[in-house]
């Protein structure tokens, strides 16, 4: 899986879209304009409703309805959901989830924008720096998730036996059996393939600050912080603000880590809902209650967005 | 847009779409008009030369029929999700390979395999009764047990003289000597080892030892009995042996007591031959000192459990060829030819084949097969009827971690207390 | 600034780098190592070391190569990934300059809509969408995947197309379609140039996704010739409880390099690309 989610936009020209301080002339341009616009949007309409608002739909249904895979289901309203709040793995599931992705998304901004300022200046062999800088994320998370499961292997993970061997440690630290080291495993992870993508997202933003209102900063007199806190934040301040929403989303969303590393153990301590919902549903067969628990999320995901939509609006304003 | 403008988007799209047409045509699979291809699914073995048999086996019976064939094997720990797939969209494969309690969870979705089931059981000495307990619902054979892989205890010869202890007496342990055993090997350093965590293997040794002091999740007629005085003698004597197991086994996943015993760090733990397999190609020198034993014996008994894995046909595949396949692969030829394949690996259903020799020449594998242990599957003594509870139960892993809270510090009463809730959620 | 407190800032901005570096790069270091460590090796835990000590041996790469369906899975996803993305960027690039410059009756919803598609997770839409391709009658083909993976690809690089496209004065394309240009051509001729950047990165991003992706390559394909390389990989390093950890790791470092490619010849690009758009903005 690894499928990523995109940042909030919203079209420029406002809707009935003359533009100001056209002459009157240059409507026809404008005439029949629905119709193209139409036509351009054609085949991504197709495919959204084909493929993603139907399938929608019916894991709609399925989360009403008691499903056992291969049977057909009766409808039962919200039991599913009222269903999930019986035993405490749901909670331990919610909350996870937002451990999970707080610590996560704040790890990776804070680190994602110290790497970008540092590649910001970095001249020689800069290709070759963004490149290695890009690698946890390029490379597909099945595989590389892997990688780190034998990092953190009881017996042969080589992160305890280098730390064994630095002297930082006398025991062996209990990555994958531990319920808070878990966490912590997995938000390392999380962090590690999520971070070049902030850091290169925050170079974008960085490059594209015009150099001569550092060059009229310095000529003032303004220091390094000053800088930063008086310029380059409040400018970056759009894109933290896409960033940071669509990471919470993906975030959340997260399943790969968790799947390959801990199965959302050691007791259920770092379960998220995709694992969960898998675990259920697939693992057993419970369609019902495997829709119910991927679906539960998406009031909050919807908010989130939400409020990403209304920073980009203001952004573009 | 003008008119020009729209012949230019228009071509465009249309161009488009013819190159995604010459797309889609190149890299279809060819047209099975060949509606005579007989396909087979199952998971990845973990001996490799099982699946090249079973190759072997469906091209020669292809042969005989004038049909073709073809295995597709799948990783294991996503097998349910493409069975629940195939179940949705009533589209998939001749044969699958289901497992456990999938019988019971998808009976309405199979075609009753009854003729074979009652000719193969005739004809070479009865089904193991969990075979039928597993397979039989609603008055029909759902599938045709295949074979199974049990979990016995794989353990250090060597480490185990050191402490006093003959192969024949670890043959005949019982839980208190094991936990005497398991002192002593700690204080050198050796320790036994088994998971105690959200995996299957887990569930694999830890309902044994349930049942071995008389627990069990549920009665015969499904009631939750979990919370009991024998569920806390299983937990209370896990807790006092979790102290002299590594404390890692708490997040251990299903190979980690394979690196256990490969490293030569483990003395003993609970699996099948795989280890005992792998190291012989890997690390012969830990391998010649390995041997299999019976699980031990508690007041209550000696049980072992077992992965199982059964051939079953969907309802919505009418091929008639698939039931002769499913006997084809069940002869005795056929079922020798696929146990010896898999190195030993595969036990057998029908109680003629527990006889095979290759238990009995390679000595490590006599306590393997046949059982000498009360077989079960995790729901026991559970009824047919609440199978699929028992298969939520064990994919939610309700049974290690309800031993791992109560290792963690959780009370023993309360764990139970967690443990029956979450049953009775389960089988209401 | 002086020199001297110019070059160590410089230094100082390399040595900071270090730490990120080294998080980064140590896991693939560690596969690289394993993938090239004897087997004895890989299980021995009594020595720790940071280089091959038994030997090198290139076994694993050859038993990946030889005895399982790598070069297969490799030149599947291959396909599979080149074509959904082409077919994710056509798709999308067109739906973005249809949101963005010609606003029609309900665009804004739809724009809305595409991004509340993101919000659905996989593990609950591969069911539906099995259903979708069996009756397409795609089952067990790469065209399955082919036609499934825009359905996370598109959304994802509309937005981000939207986001560029939003950038460009709309001065450029009226200018030439006063001139008698057609949209399609203001498309094309003007606009896509000015935003390559944005398409490069659409592209590169659409091709990640796709090849890394999982579940519906596992569910959709079970047939071995067929498995992508996420799927394969899966499917055959791991059995039951047994890995096999060095052609895994083999595996996994081979699967790295066509991305990694792709994203070293094009960053360069795309980054200037952006520096000069910021400048002329």
């Amino acid at each position: 899986m690894g499928r990523g989610r995109a940042e909030a936009a919203v079209p420029v020209t406002p809707l009935g879209g003359r533009p100001l301080g056209r002459p009157p002339t240059a409507s026809w341009l404008w005439r029949g304009s629905e119709l193209t616009g139409f036509f351009f949007v054609l085949p991504a309409a197709l495919l959204v409703v084909g493929l993603v608002a139907y399938p929608f739909c019916y894991a709609l249904i399925l989360s009403l309805t008691a499903k056992q895979a291969g049977v057909p289901g009766q409808f039962v309203g919200l039991r599913n959901f009222a269903n999930l709040f019986g035993g405490d793995i749901f909670l331990h599931t919610i909350r996870n989830s937002f451990v999970f992705t707080g610590v996560a998304v704040v790890c990776k901004t804070v680190l994602g924008l110290g790497l970008a300022l540092l590649l910001q200046r970095a001249m020689v062999g800069r290709r070759i720096l963004r490149g290695m800088i890009l690698l946890p994320w390029v490379v597909p998370s099945t595989l590389s998730v892997l990688g780190w499961w034998w990092l953190f292997d009881p017996i042969s993970g080589v992160i305890n036996l280098g730390l064994m061997k630095l002297g930082l440690i006398t025991q062996r630290i209990p990555w994958l059996s531990d319920p808070a080291w878990a966490m912590a495993a997995v938000i390392i992870v999380n962090v590690w393939r999520g971070l070049p993508f902030f850091a290169i997202s925050f170079l974008a933003g960085l490059v594209s600050i015009p150099e001569e209102l550092y060059e009229a900063a310095h000529i003032d007199g303004a220091g390094g912080v000053a800088c930063f806190a008086r310029i380059t934040l409040p400018l970056l301040r759009p894109v933290l603000g896409v960033i940071i929403l669509y990471s919470i989303i993906m975030t959340v969303s997260d399943f790969n880590i968790v799947y390959i590393l801990t199965r959302g153990g050691p007791m259920h301590s770092t379960h998220l809902f995709a694992t969960f919902a898998y675990e259920m549903g697939l693992a057993s067969g419970d369609l019902g209650k495997g829709a119910a628990i991927s679906l539960f999320i998406f009031p909050f995901l919807a908010a989130v967005a939400y409020c990403q939509l209304r920073i980009t609006r203001r952004q573009t304003q | 847009m003008n008119k020009e403008g729209f012949r230019h988007l228009g071509v465009a799209w249309v161009l488009f779409f013819v190159v995604i047409l010459v797309v889609a045509v190149s890299t279809r699979p060819a047209m099975s008009g060949a509606p005579a291809e007989v396909t087979f699914l199952c998971n990845s073995h973990f001996v490799p030369a099982f699946e090249r048999e079973i190759e072997k086996q469906l091209a020669a019976w292809g042969k005989q029929k004038g049909v073709s064939t073809r295995a597709d094997w799948v990783a294991t720990a996503e097998f349910n999700a493409k069975l629940v797939a195939e179940a949705e969209t009533r589209a998939g494969h001749d044969i699958v390979v289901i497992r456990n309690y999938d019988a019971a969870l998808y009976k309405d979705s199979l075609i009753d395999m009854d003729t074979i089931a009652n000719e193969l059981g005739n004809q070479y000495g009865g089904w193991l009764p969990f075979g039928r307990e597993t397979a039989f619902f609603d008055g029909h054979w759902k599938a045709i047990p295949f074979y199974h892989q049990s979990f016995p205890a794989v353990y250090r010869m060597d480490l185990f003289q050191e402490i006093g202890v003959t192969r024949e007496q670890v043959h005949k342990m019982t839980w208190d000597q094991f936990l005497e055993a398991a002192k002593k090997l700690h204080a050198k350093g050796k320790p036994v080892g088994f998971g105690i965590s959200q995996t299957n293997d887990s569930d694999l040794i830890l309902y044994p030892i349930l049942w071995a002091f008389g627990a069990s999740t549920v009665d015969k007629n499904g009631k939750v009995t979990i919370n009991s005085p024998q569920t806390a003698k299983a937990i209370e004597y896990v807790k006092e042996l979790a102290r002299y197991m590594p404390r890692e086994v708490m997040g251990w996943d299903d190979a980690s007591n394979n690196r256990f015993i490969m490293s030569g760090q483990g003395s003993l733990s609970f699996n099948p031959p795989s280890i005992w397999r792998i190291a012989q190609r890997d690390v012969p020198d830990v391998a010649k000192l390995l041997d299999h034993a019976p699980v031990p014996a508690g007041p209550a008994g000696r049980f072992r459990s077992t992965g199982s894995y059964y051939l079953a046909t969907w309802k919505f595949k009418t091929s008639p060829l698939a039931a002769d396949l499913a006997r084809f692969l069940m002869t005795r030829e056929n079922q020798r030819a696929q146990i010896e394949a898999s190195g030993g690996y595969n036990q057998p259903f029908l109680k003629d084949f527990t006889t095979f020799p290759i238990w009995r020449t390679e000595a490590p594998l006599n306590a393997y097969e046949p059982v000498p242990e009360n077989l079960q599957l995790q729901g026991w003594p559970g009824p047919p009827e609440k199978a699929a509870a028992a298969q939520k139960a064990w994919v939610m892993h309700l049974i290690p971690v309800m031993f791992g809270k109560a290792i963690t510090g959780t009370s023993t009463q309360e764990a139970m207390r967690w443990a029956e809730e979450e049953l009775k959620q389960l089988y209401q | 600034m002086s020199p001297l407190r110019r070059r160590a800032g410089m230094v100082g901005r390399y040595v900071g780098l270090l730490p990120y570096l080294g998080f980064a790069l140590f896991p693939f270091y560690w596969m690289l190592l394993t993938s090239l460590r004897s087997n004895a090796e890989i299980y021995d835990v009594t020595h720790l070391s940071f280089l091959v000590r038994q030997g090198l041996t290139l076994q694993h790469y050859s038993a990946l190569l030889t005895r399982t369906l790598f070069p297969t899975w490799f030149w599947n996803s291959l396909l599979v990934s080149v074509l959904a993305t082409a077919i994710s960027v056509i798709i999308s690039t067109a739906a973005a300059y249809g949101l963005v410059r010609i606003p029609f009756r309900g665009s804004a919803a739809f724009s809305i809509g595409i991004f509340v598609t993101y919000l659905v997770p996989p593990t609950l839409l591969f069911i539906p969408l099995s259903r979708v391709v069996t009756a397409l009658g795609l089952s067990d083909s790469r065209l399955s995947l082919i036609v499934t993976y825009p359905t996370f690809i598109v959304p994802f690089c509309t937005w981000l197309l939207m986001s560029y496209f939003a950038t460009i004065p709309k001065e450029l394309e009226e200018c030439a379609i006063v001139d008698g240009a057609t949209r399609w051509q203001a498309l094309v001729k003007i606009v896509l140039p000015v935003a390559l950047p944005g398409v490069v990165t659409a592209t590169l991003f659409s091709f990640t996704l796709a090849w890394g992706e999982l579940i519906y390559a596992m569910t959709f394909i079970a047939s071995g010739p067929h498995k992508t390389l996420t799927a394969g990989a899966v499917a055959d390093l791991i059995r039951g409880d047994v890995f096999y950890w060095g052609p895994l790791m083999a595996g996994a470092l081979l699967a790295s390099i066509p991305v990694v490619i792709a994203y070293g010849f094009l960053m360069d690009y795309y980054v200037s690309g952006l520096v000069t758009g910021a400048t002329k903005g």
